[in-house]
């Protein structure tokens, strides 16, 4: 009888430390009842500063918050995107927060590997940051992710300042001074381009510029129904004039979006062979870092001219935070704590600041403090209003067909402007079908 | 004792055969269901849409670039690959000292150790570059123009081909050393009693008794330029100019990871799938010998 008694203690011990073990376990993180909790955060890895920021903020976090533990991985950018999706679509490994492009979120909001995001969150969200900073993370209404920046490539113009000396002008206030300017600041050697005198040509470039030139005209590229309208006379407008660019007053070349060098026209720039380049505040680091030039002496960040009257473009979402919709409840609870932290005015500021990116809450965007800090912000804070979230659709194959269109005509592929225009409204509209 | 050694022969073959089914079997009979579904993996919906995908390949434009350009590499780059390594593993067998066909074989074979992706970059950065790369420099000092060589459509298949033969010849140059080198000397004394010169001997020697070895490099040499990505997706900038170096590997991967419709992508592996079946199935065909030496 009392082996049996023994026995059965034991059994129960046994099963006790069973389930004990199994729950520690299967909790992807380790919360226990005490609510501590490790949170992984995937992160890409290009940019050091980047990577310093989220740690330095971590740290912080850590120090208020005792029993949460963050663990940072990073991945180079290129493989990021393949990585994440990997991770979303088996339920189990990956991180707990995902540091996610906008462009994403199209297709991981509605897919339900992303967690939405609490109610009062969102609602600091939609009331306190840019609409087009948080346009691709919704979904059916509700959001599933935080925004870190305002992902702007147009309404800034990088200029070398030496190139615009030697060529007798100054920054352009107008669209018109814009081309006069190229224009003359454009030198070729023989049949080769040695400056180019306006450098819109690039992955990003043509997509941007493009869309911007219809809306500033007060037209639309996107129809109520959410279909393409690229035939609209402000778009053929626009359209021509950036052929016109390229053929007729040649203020740059293809080979942005065909040459395989991986340079881009903002590192031609800084070495000396292009005049201006419209792109985001993100490339003034790289000139003053890796270029060693000074800001302000060599090159600097100006406001770049609308080509109609309004001062309209269109932004797509960028860098942003989401959480896996797979782990527990307590872990994600522990998480969007993180971000609502992260999402604090003080804390976005000092990540803005230290990536060098554009806010996307408008509180920091407009705070004195934070111009004082990022001067080179100061030509684009004005027109922050006036941008249009881009649109609920893949946008790495909508610069794809701009682009193959763009090149295809400058290449003779369509006999006329109306044709080219034709086939991109064509083909955006099978994009989203 | 027969059926014993069946059973043995089973056995040690079970690990094999998993691993078959397990990496190869079961994900081509996954691949060919998916291709019939509309297919997003983080989707909890995939619906099945029958033959929609395959409709989809005969309207798409970039499907047929992709197609046309696969061919186009494979048979130039096959072609011009198997003439040059068979003529230059001939000329190393020619050579007398053991030392110096060594060194050739080992030159020729230097480019195959290095990852194709790491050539590439060096090619694109250093090579290809149109501003400041080594050929145009050459070009230039020459009194010429700069080419655009991976900017231009008329030259992205050329450049593209040139850096694979110049990082894959080697295997097939020590694959044609070794076959030629198994021929029995005394086949070739034969031919010069005959007054067989060195072209004759070549054509009537050589090229008959290579023909296991010559089925067995073009063979493997097909397959494997049929899904070449690398040097595609890193020496030329988003599949090249109006997707002059769209193939089919690179296109497969865009439609599954950039659009991210894993149905269609899986569609376009499914003909890429046949296509190496066919042409792997006509050559064993076409290269049978019934032969021994």
């Amino acid at each position: 009888m009392k082996r049996k008694i023994i026995s059965v203690l034991t059994a129960l011990a046994m099963l006790a430390t069973l389930c004990f073990a199994m729950t520690g376990c299967g909790d992807n993180g380790g919360s226990d009842s005490d609510k501590s909790a490790t949170l992984k955060i995937w992160i890409h890895n290009d940019e050091d500063s980047w990577t310093k920021s989220y740690e330095t903020i971590a740290e912080n976090y850590m120090k208020e918050h005792e029993n949460i533990k963050i663990e940072f991985e990073s991945f180079p950018y290129d493989e990021y995107e393949t990585k994440i999706q990997t991770a979303l679509m088996s339920d189990e490994g990956g991180a707990d927060i995902y540091e996610l492009w906008g462009g994403w979120g199209v297709d991981f909001a509605p897919s339900g590997a992303l967690a939405q995001v609490p109610e009062d969150m969102e609602k600091e969200i939609r009331e306190g940051a840019y609409e087009c900073t948080y346009g691709a993370l919704e979904s059916d209404g509700k959001l599933y992710g935080m925004p870190m920046e305002f992902n702007i490539e147009c309404g800034g113009l990088v200029v070398n300042k030496n190139v615009m000396k030697n060529a007798g002008i100054d920054v352009p206030k107008t669209w018109d001074e814009l081309v006069d300017s190229a224009v003359k600041a454009t030198k070729m050697d023989g049949k080769e381009m040695t400056i180019k005198g306006f450098d819109f040509v690039n992955w990003d470039g043509v997509m941007y510029l493009f869309t911007s030139m219809i809306l500033s005209q007060g037209g639309q590229y996107l129809n109520d129904d959410g279909t393409f309208n690229f035939t609209s006379k402000e778009a053929k407008k626009a359209f021509e004039e950036l052929v016109s660019l390229v053929k007729d007053k040649k203020v740059t070349t293809m080979s942005g979006l065909d040459d395989g060098s991986d340079i881009e026209g903002y590192q031609e720039l800084y070495a000396g062979q292009a005049a201006m380049v419209p792109r985001g505040p993100w490339v003034i680091a790289e000139g003053i870092n890796d270029f060693e030039l000074e800001y302000g002496k060599d090159f600097s960040y100006e406001k770049m001219p609308f080509y109609g009257d309004k001062k309209a473009f269109a932004a797509e979402t960028g860098w942003s935070m989401g959480v896996s919709s797979t782990i527990s409840e307590d872990q994600q609870k522990a998480a969007f704590d993180f971000l609502e932290y992260f999402f604090s005015d003080d804390v976005i500021m000092s990540h803005n600041l230290a990536c060098g990116t554009i806010p996307a809450k408008k509180a920091v965007a407009q705070s004195d403090e934070y111009v004082e800090e990022f001067p080179y912000a100061e030509p684009l804070v004005g027109i922050l209003d006036g941008a249009q979230f881009i649109g609920l659709f893949n946008t790495d194959v909508f610069k794809e067909n701009v682009n193959d269109v763009f090149s295809g005509y400058i290449s003779g592929k369509y006999d006329s402007v109306d044709q080219a225009l034709e086939k991109l409204e064509k083909k955006c509209n099978k994009m989203t079908e | 004792m027969v059926r014993s050694n069946k059973k043995f022969l089973l056995l040690i073959m079970i690990p094999i055969i998993a691993e078959a089914v397990i990496f190869l079997i079961i994900p081509i009979l996954g691949t060919l269901g998916i291709s019939f579904m509309d297919y997003n993996p983080l989707g909890h919906t995939n619906s099945f849409t029958g033959w929609d995908n395959y409709r989809k390949l005969l309207e798409d434009e970039n499907f047929i670039i992709a197609l046309r350009n696969t061919l186009c590499f494979t048979i130039f780059a096959v072609g011009i690959n198997i003439v040059i390594s068979l003529t230059a593993a001939t000329m190393i067998s020619q050579l007398r000292s053991n030392k110096t066909r060594s060194f050739f074989r080992m030159m020729f074979f230097m480019p195959c150790m290095a990852p194709m992706v790491a050539s590439a970059v060096v090619w694109g950065r250093s090579i290809l570059n149109t501003k400041v790369g080594l050929v145009n420099e050459i070009i230039r000092d020459m009194g010429g123009d700069a080419i655009a060589w991976t900017g231009d459509p008329s030259y992205v298949m050329f450049s593209v081909i040139v850096f694979t033969l110049w990082a894959d010849l080697g295997y097939n140059i020590i694959l044609f050393s070794a076959g030629i080198d198994g021929i029995p000397g005394e086949v070739y004394e034969a031919a010069a009693i005959d007054g067989a010169g060195p072209f004759r001997k070549f054509f009537n020697v050589t090229l008959p008794l290579l023909g296991r070895t010559t089925t067995f490099v073009v063979l493997m040499t097909l397959i494997s330029y049929f899904q070449m990505f690398a040097q595609f997706s890193v020496l030329l900038f988003k599949d090249g100019p109006q997707n002059s170096g769209l193939v089919l590997t690179s296109y497969i991967y865009k439609i599954a990871f950039v659009n991210k419709d894993m149905g269609y992508a899986a569609a376009i592996s499914v003909i890429l799938f046949i296509l190496i079946l066919i042409v792997s199935l006509v050559q064993r065909k076409a290269g049978k010998v019934d032969w021994e030496y």
